[in-house]
This record gives structure tokens, sequence and C-alpha cells, in this order.
């Protein structure tokens, strides 16, 4: 308990003179309006007898005087804040081991400031470069404008600077991770911390390591700093335009630093997962990127020809052409691409240098996949060979010929143990020709036949794997390589080919370009033309750099080094931890200050009743009295009243646009959604009032059902907040409609890109044709606009939420709606209505009844779909009975 | 303004309306409801038959009843109606700063006596009495029609009761709460007294006034708040005050000296029509 002005407390002093005074001044005549003052002037007047202040007023006077001195006094609980004078350095840490808590760094930057009166030196802990002096207000605006870099701090180039050695009196607001040498911390480098003051954060630093191919998932470490307790962490892998692919929850057990998250995708799945990031947690080493080129397997493919149907490597490539890099040539050629995976197609003699290469390929790591053929069975097979699984026996099995009694044969098991065990046999593939092992050879079988005879065998050679297709990859000797089992094999054999995400960065022979940049948060920026290009030999900012092939991904944590926390242990002699989590100092001065108004408000009413105190209002007054004196303990939750603006949206419905800022657009997304109202009103029962124009920074969302949000290239992007805001809408039943008017595919305009990047999209999917968007009112093909092309995507069918009555909540499309609708105040239509005249603009409109229905009404509409079966089942029902 | 006068006459209607019912069960019902045709047993101008007499040189040709006269043998019979004579009543409603007071939710003082004063008119009306504002220019009239006027003149009523013109034989209702001097009163009864027609005042006034229940320190304020007066101790001065207002009433009971002339006091939570009753029997009593 301390007071901030014990001063003031010498007011009590005069309380005996207030005492006096009350009792020597008589309370205020009450004035009294009276019709008899004709008989009142003949009154001489009379001397006026002093009347006393009851002594229940008295006493509420009294009191409420002594609480206003005591709370002006400022008496309150807790640590108290100590006001150092002097300069300060301030050592603030503006990694991305920061980020994560990054308000609360900045906070505590904020109290320290808030107890310095003399100037101030913040010092940038990822840069060493050095602001200040400054006044401490001024120093409040440089924190503030301080973002976290995607780097941490460097130590290094801490200790040449000046300021910080030299320091009078040095803080230091910590990230979150100590500086490392070799495994363990360098306590050296923390020396430069002697007699500072510490902030340390209360969080665990939590970081994502290179990510890796395991088998068939990709797989991403999750480091943290210590290694005490249990931790549990969602990571998910999102993809470029930034939807959610997956999430894995992963355990961090005590006692462990790492655990790694594991993703099973198919491959044409994880090939688009760009980047992970742990949920929850903004901060550039909790996110990993990943660089394009090293999410498709390179494939090298020797056949005698693709083009036609009669060639095997027209159905290798068919079968893998989606999910990897395809490369035709010769082994030598495809071998210095460093592909994963080759294929030969019935290759049966290999020339000498050739076979080297192969040799060194596979025992490397690369994955040799061969078909049988006529070739391969005109080879000398008698010695055995390293680049086969095993020896074969001369001369091909026919089976079911013109000349042979034995039918075609079908394939029959899949061993489970290999590592295609997974994939299930649906169809009858029949074989009618295969080459044969040497019997007792011991080659891993991964499929057979019926009969048992093998059809897929393998061999581990190195660190890789020869695999034998005992049939052609044409389907002359079988039905194998047009059968789906085909597809999926080959598929299944270039993502075990797939070389480790996070090998280091080939070298670049000529400087890329940064396209993306990371910011401490986590989140990718435009990098600005003075961005450094990735050469080779330097460490380049974390980001994406070039393109293509050749595009390679940085991250701000690589996982070479150790993440370990900063604990107190770790600091030098002499430095002090500031704690600032033994809650904040409670401060009963207001508390009082507002006993003492309550206190003269009974006083008020008191002398307002004319002194004559009912016994109701001397009750009426302790039960007052109580409630204030348990005041202190209740926490006033006031909801902040609601705006004129959403108070006139919550008692109609009306649709609303988000206001870009540009007045054209906005003006032109008012006379859309006006148009929309106006056509509603007409044909539905729905009768929406004016649109509104909102700010989802400031205004309130809950009251709409349906925004639409014109999205430009080269609009500002909304703030976290704001789509914070727009996500809470989304989740509580309204639609958001994301208009980008370009027709293209949503996927390719920037700023759409940045927002869904941020925004907590639901999963999306193109629209389907049973999709309730597409009958709720009107019966349509398509959700057309004022122009059709693209696609529309919408909230997922399986991910609607029937809490929210299964409205989509958001749909995102290029169909340039608002001019469409655009109607001005007498119906005329304000721009023309695109290819196919008014009819477009008809469907246009019939689109957006159907959407706004959908918002208002929800799954009613969908549940009228199935009236029909509903009924007919009722009927049978009814037969029944 | 408009509001106010249709208030007014709303209310007036209202009293007026209750009267009738309450009249029934009174003594004089008959003599209230006939009243306005005040016979005078003489021949004079009206319509109801008086007698008949012979025809003497002079009489217009045009009074022979020849009917009557055929009867008769070498008879000439003139008919003669009743002479009638309507009442003139005039009205006075006016007072001072006070007269605006009110309290407690009562109605105002003015406003019920303008209350009283047009309940009484209408009454008057009703039975074929002529109706004037006393010091209003322009003669009594007679005819329901005419009350809206008589409500809005009444409404902006200012005259002073010393200055007011005697009009010969009406009969004058004054209304006020008479916080003046008592002696303007009895002028005022003195000069209708002089022009051989009946006073009837009426004082109205708040119950508060008569009971002034205020205690401690208090500062009186008129309602316009022209005149202030601070007591230290409202209570201490009550008896003084009881005993002027007692006097002052005294006085002003004393201004009917006549049987015909009457003071009636009216306190402003009391019903208006057992006062208009008493009022409408004074003026129906033959002067």
């Amino acid at each position: 308990m301390s007071l901030i002005s014990p001063l003031i407390l010498t007011g009590l002093l005069a309380l005996p003179l207030l005492v006096w005074l009350l009792r020597a001044i008589p309370p205020r005549p009450k004035r009294e309006e009276f019709g008899g003052m004709f008989f009142l002037r003949k009154l001489s007047t009379q001397k006026s007898t002093p009347v006393r202040t009851p002594p229940l007023i008295l006493l509420i006077r009294l009191l409420a005087f002594t609480a206003l001195i005591i709370g002006l006094a400022g008496p309150r609980l807790g640590p108290e804040p100590q006001i150092a004078s002097g300069p300060l350095t301030l050592l603030m840490d503006d990694g991305w081991d920061a980020a994560a808590a990054w308000p609360d760094r900045k906070d505590a930057a904020r109290r320290l400031l808030a107890e310095t009166d003399g100037a101030v030196t913040i010092v940038h802990g990822t840069s060493g470069e050095v602001i200040g002096p400054l006044a401490p207000l001024d120093a409040m605006a440089a924190i503030d404008r301080m973002q976290p870099r995607a780097r941490l701090t460097d130590w290094r180039a801490l200790a040449d600077v000046p300021e910080l050695t030299n320091a009078e009196r040095l803080a230091y607001v910590a990230g979150g991770a100590a500086p490392t040498r070799g495994d363990a911390p360098d306590r050296n480098a923390l020396s430069v911390l002697r007699r500072a003051e510490i902030v340390l954060p209360s969080t665990d630093v939590i970081a994502l390591g290179a990510a890796g191919v395991r088998g068939d998932a990709l797989s991403v470490p999750v480091v943290r700093g210590d290694d005490q307790g249990l931790a549990t962490y969602t990571v998910s892998a999102v993809t470029a335009d930034g939807r959610t692919m997956s999430s894995a929850s992963v355990s961090i057990e005590p006692g462990s630093a790492t655990a790694d998250a594991v993703f099973r995708l198919p491959l044409p799945l994880r090939n688009q997962v760009a980047r992970f990031d742990v949920d929850g947690l903004r901060s550039a080493g909790a996110t990993e990127l990943l660089s394009a080129s090293a999410r498709r397997t390179l494939v090298g493919l020797v056949a005698s020809g693709s083009e036609t149907l009669r060639e095997g490597g027209f159905y290798i490539a068919r079968a893998l052409a989606p999910t990897t890099e395809l490369l035709e040539g010769s082994i030598l050629e495809l071998i210095a691409e460093e592909p994963g995976l080759i294929v030969l197609d019935d290759v049966g003699t290999l020339r000498p240098d050739d076979r080297e290469a192969l040799v060194a390929f596979v025992s490397e790591g690369g994955i040799l996949l061969r078909f049988a053929g006529p070739s391969l069975l005109n080879t000398d097979l008698s010695g055995s060979d390293s680049l086969l699984p095993a020896p074969l026996l001369g001369g091909e099995r026919a089976l079911g010929g013109a000349l042979t009694w034995a039918d075609p044969q079908r394939v029959a098991t899949i061993n489970t143990e290999s590592p295609v065990g997974d994939l299930r046999l649906s169809e009858e593939i029949s074989i009618r020709r295969q080459v044969l092992t040497v019997p007792g050879a011991s080659a891993e079988v991964w499929m057979s036949l019926a009969d048992g005879t093998p059809l897929v065998t393998a061999r581990q050679e190195g660190q890789g794997l020869v695999v034998l297709i005992h049939v052609s990859a044409a389907p002359t000797w079988s039905d194998f390589p047009i059968s789906g089992l085909f597809a999926q094999l080959l598929q299944r054999l270039a993502a075990l080919a797939e070389t480790d995400l996070s090998s280091t960065p080939p070298s670049a022979d000529t400087p890329l370009p940064a396209t993306k940049l990371l910011t401490g948060l986590g989140t990718l920026t435009e990098p600005g033309p003075e961005a450094p290009a990735y050469q080779d030999g330097e460490t380049p900012a974390p980001g994406l750099y070039g393109e293509g092939a050749s595009a390679r991904a940085v991250n701000a944590y690589d996982g070479s080094a150790p993440l370990i926390t900063l604990t107190p242990d770790l600091l030098p002699r002499g430095s002090r931890v500031l704690t600032f989590t033994d809650g904040p100092t409670q401060d009963f001065g207001p508390w009082l200050v507002t006993l003492a108004l309550l206190f003269l408000a009974v006083d008020a009413v008191l002398t307002l009743m004319g002194g004559r105190i009912p016994a109701a209002a001397l009750r009426a007054s302790v039960i007052l009295a109580a409630i204030v004196l348990t005041i202190p303990t209740a926490h006033a939750q006031l909801r902040p009243p609601l705006s004129q603006k959403a108070t006139e949206a919550a008692l109609h419905i009306r649709f609303a646009y988000v206001e870009t800022g540009n007045t054209q657009l906005d003006r032109l997304s008012k006379a859309g959604l006006q148009g929309l109202s106006k056509q509603a009103a007409q044909r539905t029962a729905l009768e929406p009032a004016a649109p509104q124009g909102i700010d989802p920074n400031r205004d309130e969302l809950s009251v709409y059902t349906l925004v639409y949000w014109p999205l430009r290239p080269g609009q500002d992007p909304l703030s976290d907040s704001a789509l914070q805001r727009l996500e809470d809408f989304m989740a509580s039943g309204g639609m958001l409609i994301i208009d980008t008017a370009d027709g293209a595919r949503p996927g390719g305009q920037p700023s759409l890109q940045g927002t869904l990047a941020r925004l907590n999209a639901p999963r999306l999917e193109p629209l389907q044709a049973d999709n309730v968007l597409l009958f709720s009112f009107y019966r349509l093909d398509e959700l057309h606009g004022r122009n059709s092309s693209g696609k529309v995507w919408v909230e997922s069918n399986s991910a609607l939420d029937q809490r929210k009555d299964g409205v989509p909540s958001l749909i995102i499309a290029g169909r340039d709606w608002s001019s469409a609708w655009a109607l001005d105040d007498n119906g005329i239509p304000l721009r023309p209505a695109g290819p196919g005249g008014e009819a477009r603009r008809e469907y246009a409109f019939r689109s957006g009844i159907n959407m706004a229905m959908v918002a208002i009404t929800g799954n009613y509409k969908a549940d009228q779909a199935e009236v029909q079966t509903m009924l007919d089942t009722l009927g049978e029902d009814d037969d029944a009975l | 303004m408009t509001q106010g006068r249709a208030t007014l006459e709303k209310q007036a209607s209202q009293a007026a309306s209750l009267l009738p019912e309450l009249m029934a069960a009174a003594e004089h019902a008959a003599a209230v409801v006939t009243a306005g045709r005040h016979p005078r047993q003489r021949a004079g101008a009206s319509d109801t038959f008086w007698q008949f007499r012979d025809y003497s040189h002079g009489d217009p040709v045009s009074s022979i009843d020849w009917r009557q006269s055929a009867r008769l043998d070498q008879r000439l019979l003139v008919r003669q109606t009743e002479w009638e004579q309507p009442q003139t009543l005039l009205l006075w409603c006016d007072g001072d700063d006070d007269f605006d007071y009110t309290a407690g939710g009562r109605p105002r003082k003015r406003f019920r006596g303008q209350v009283i004063a047009l309940a009484t008119a209408i009454l008057a009306l009703r039975s074929g009495e002529r109706v004037g504002l006393w010091g209003q220019p322009g003669p009594a009239r007679a005819g329901v029609a005419q009350m809206p006027a008589l409500a809005e003149h009444l409404f902006h009523q200012q005259a002073d009761l010393r200055s007011l013109p005697a009009q010969g034989g009406a009969t004058v209702l004054l209304i006020s709460d008479f916080h003046t001097e008592p002696q303007h009163m009895v002028d005022a009864f003195t000069q209708v007294r002089n022009a051989r027609g009946r006073a009837i005042a009426v004082v109205v006034e708040d119950p508060s006034e008569a009971a002034f229940p205020f205690e401690g320190s208090t500062r009186f304020e008129s309602p316009s708040g022209a005149f202030k007066r601070q007591f230290g101790n409202a209570g201490a001065v009550r008896e003084t005050y009881r005993n002027l207002r007692a006097a002052h009433h005294g006085a002003l009971r004393a201004a009917a000296i006549r049987p015909q002339d009457a003071v009636f006091f009216h306190t402003t939570d009391e019903p208006v029509t057992p006062l208009l009753m008493q009022i409408a029997l004074r003026i129906e009593k033959e002067g």
C-alpha cells in the first residue's frame, strides 16, 4: 500500500473546520412557489432562525470529504513504479523471436519509458541501429513505429555499439532467443548486458525447422527453445493463395526440444503447399517457406518415344505429368539435371558410362524404375545386374495366347509392407506376358499375380532403389499401363523420389531477384526496389527469390543452429531481471473519489427531500452504501453502445459494402447494391433498406447479413484488425462476397492473394452444379455477372457450418457484379451490361437475388430441394400405417 | 393558445354536462331546467299567450284575433302575449400574479376560475339568458353559438375590477382569488348594487394556501417570480399567516350585504359541480 501524493492527506486536518462550517451555515433555503404572496408580503420580516444541519447529512458529508481527500492522495496496492532519472539506453529486440508477443514487448518497452524522465536512446537488436537520444515521449512514438524483422538479434554487431557498452543505464527488452555458439548458448555475447535491466518474455520461443520429406509425407520440425513440460502446437500447411491445406497437431514431450509435424497429402495437394505456419503464432520463425522448385519431383524418362499410343513412354508420361516435372533425354543428360527418379522404358543394354552414372545415381538415393520389354530380354541376362532387382530368366512368359493353354493372369496381391502397400486394387488387370526372375532371388516383391509370380519387384541399392515392372510400359503385354493402379504406382514412386525439401538451395549462377520478403510477423510483402538479390555466399533476407524452377525460399530459421530460450541463468552477473508479471498496481484513488461522489449524491437526494428522511430513504441509502462498498471487487463490463449506423442497420435488413476509399468504386458498389435491393424488393419478399458502406475497421459488422467487397489491384490492404472483424462476421453467419471484377481465376490477383494470405478463409471450392446458390430463388446454371469468365469460389459444401444455417460465408469471383447491378435512382443502368446485353444484366440480378436469398434464409432453401423426397417418405410412412 | 382554449371549453362543457344530472336530484331541479323563462305576468313581446282583451282605439288591426272575435257578438278581442325579460349575466374572471399559482398537480387557480365562469355561461345560455363579459365592449348576447367567442374573450380578459363600468340590472359573476384589498371587491359590489344588479363572487384558492404546509428555511416566490420573500423558519409564521387570511376572507364575506348577493369560497381540490349548482340557484332566484 502506498500513496502517490501523501501530502494531500494533510487536507484531513481541515475536517474539524468542515464540521464547524457545516454547523454554522444553515442549509440553503428551499425555494417554494406560492400563491399566497399577498398575505406573506404583509408579514413583517422575522429574523431567520438558523436550522441545524441534520446529523445524518453531516455524517455523509464528512465521509464524502474524507473519501475525496484519501482518494486524491492516490492510495494503491502492488509494486511501485520507480521513476528513474538520467539517460536510458533501451536495447529493443526486434527479431522474429519477439514477434510472437510483439504487443507485449512494446508494452514492456513503454513501461520502461514511462518510468524514465531522462533522454532515451533506442538500439535495434537485429541491426544495431541507434536512434536517439530522444525525449521519452518521442521514444514512445519510435517504439510504436518499430516492427519485428525476420531475423534474430545480431549479438556480434551489438558488441560493437558504443551506446551499449558505455550506457549509463541499460534496459533490454528481450525477444526470447539466446545467442548460440555451436549447440550451447553463447554467454560471451551476452556480456554486453552487464548491469542491464532485462525484461524477459513469459512465453517460449517457437520456430519451424527445415521441412523435409519422409517417405510419402511432408514433415516439418517444430522447435522450441527449452525442453520443459509438454507443449502442443498446431501446424498448418498453407497454399500460395492462403488456403489452409491441412493442419497437424504436434506435441513436444517433456525433455525434448523438437517434434515433427507430419502431413500425409496426395502428391498434387502436397505440391501446392507453399508454407507452414504455427497456428496462433505470428512470427517469421514460426513460418517455413517452401520454394516452388523443391516441391515437384524431377523425373527423367528414357524411352524410345512418347508420342503415340503404341509407345510405352506415352503411358509413363501421362501417369507422371500431373505431379512431376518430366524430362526426356539420354541417361547422361538426365543425370546432370539431378532428377529424383529415372524411368527406363525397356532399355536393355546400357553403355558403360551410362551404367556407371546410373549406379552412382542409385547409390546416392535416386530411384531407378525399369520396365520390361523385348529389348530387356534381348540383353545378356546371365550375370547379376546391379541395376535390376533380381536376375531375370531369359525369355518371357506368355499367358493366354493362341498357342498357350494358360489363361491370362490377374494382378492379385499388393505387398502391404512395401511402400506401395496402401494402394488399393479395385479393377481386374490381366497380364498376358511377363518376365520372370530367377527362382530364389532376394528381391522385394511389391505386387504379384494370382499365381504368385511377381509383377513389381524392387531392391534397395545403396541409398536408392531399383524397381522393375515385369511388363512393358505399352499395353501390349498387359492391361496394366491403362489401369488406374499404374498411375498411382508411378506417382507413389515419384513421391518417394522427392528430393529433400530442405536441401541447401543449389548454387545460383546469376543473382535471383527477390519476389517476396518475409516480415518479422511471418507475412510476405512485396520487396522494395533496393531489396538485395539472392547470390551465392551471402545470407539473404528471408523470403522468396527467383521464379520458376530456379525459385528459392530462404527461411528465417533454418534449423542449423539450436534454438535456446533466454533464461535468467544465462544472463551475465550484474544484470537484473524485471518482471512485469506480478500484476498491475491496483490504484484505489478513482474508487475512493467515486465513493465520495456517491456520498455527495446521497446527500443531494436527502437534501432534496428537505431533511425529512423517511425510513425508506434511510434504507435505500444504506443499501446504496453497501453496493458502493462492494464495487471495487466488481468489474464493470460495459458494452460499447451501438452506433447510430449499426442501430439503423439492425432495424432493417440491408446490404453493405466495404468502403475501399476509392470514391468512384464506392459509388459503384453503392449503386450496385441499390440496384440489387430494388430488384429484390420488386421480385421477392425480401425488401432491403438502402445499402450502407462500412469500414471494417470501425463499424459493427454483426448487424449485416451480406457484405460486398470489391477488391481491385492497387487497393490499400485492409488492416489485420479489419480482417479479424471480417472473419468474425463470417463466423457469425454473414456472407462476404469478394469481387475482383477481373474475370480471371481469382488466385491470379496479387491483392486478393495478399488478402487471403492473411484472412482465415474457410475452405473454398469452385461453385458446384448442385450448390444452393444456383436454386435458392431462380434456377441458374451459373452465377453470372458482367463477365462470366473464371470460376466462382464458394465455401465448400463440406465445410458449411450448420450452426450458421449453412450460409456460405465467403464467395470469391471476378464477376464484376456491382457494375451489372448498378442502377441510378430512376432505375436506369449506370454501366453497359457487358456481352449478352440486357439478358446478361437480368442474369446478374438473378444471381444477386439468389446470393441474397441464401444469405438470409440459409439452409432453408437447401432443404427445399429435398421437400419432394421428404414428402414421399412421409407418404410411405402413412401408407405403412 | 388554441389548445388551451379548446381544453378550457372542453372542461367547461364537461363540468356543465355533468350538471343536469345533479340538478335532477336537487331540490330545485325543475326551476333550473326551465330557467331562463321569467314570465313577468304582464303583457309583453313574446310568443306566450297572456290574455284577450277588448279592442280599444289605437290597437293595430293586425293584433285583433278574428277567430275569437267571431265567437262573440259585436266584440273585437285583441290577443296579448306575455312580456318575457331575459336576464343578462356578466362574467369577470381575473386576478394578479397569485392567481396563476398551482401546486401538487392541482389545476391552476386561474384555469379553475375560467372553468367556473364558462360553465355558468353555458348554463345561462342554454336557459336563454344573455351572457357577456364585464368590461367587454358590445352587448351581452344570447344563444349557445357564442360560446367559443366567449371562451376566447374570457381567456384574454384583462380588466381591473375597479375600472369596470356598471351595467344596469345585470347579474355579475366575479371570479378571482381576490388577493387584493377587500375594499376593491366591496366597491365592485356597491357599484353593481347601485346599478340595480346582483353580484356573485367566487373566491378560488389553492388548498396549500389554506394549509400553509411549509417548514424550515424557505424562500417563497410568486408564480411569475415577481415577489420573493424568505423566512428562516416557515413554520413559525404559519399562525400569523392564517390569521391574516382569515381576516381577509371575513372582509370579503362582508361585501355581500344583500341577500341576493353572494360570496362563495372554492378551493381547486374541490369539485366544480356543487359550486355551479349554488351559482345557478343564485342566478335563478328572482331578484
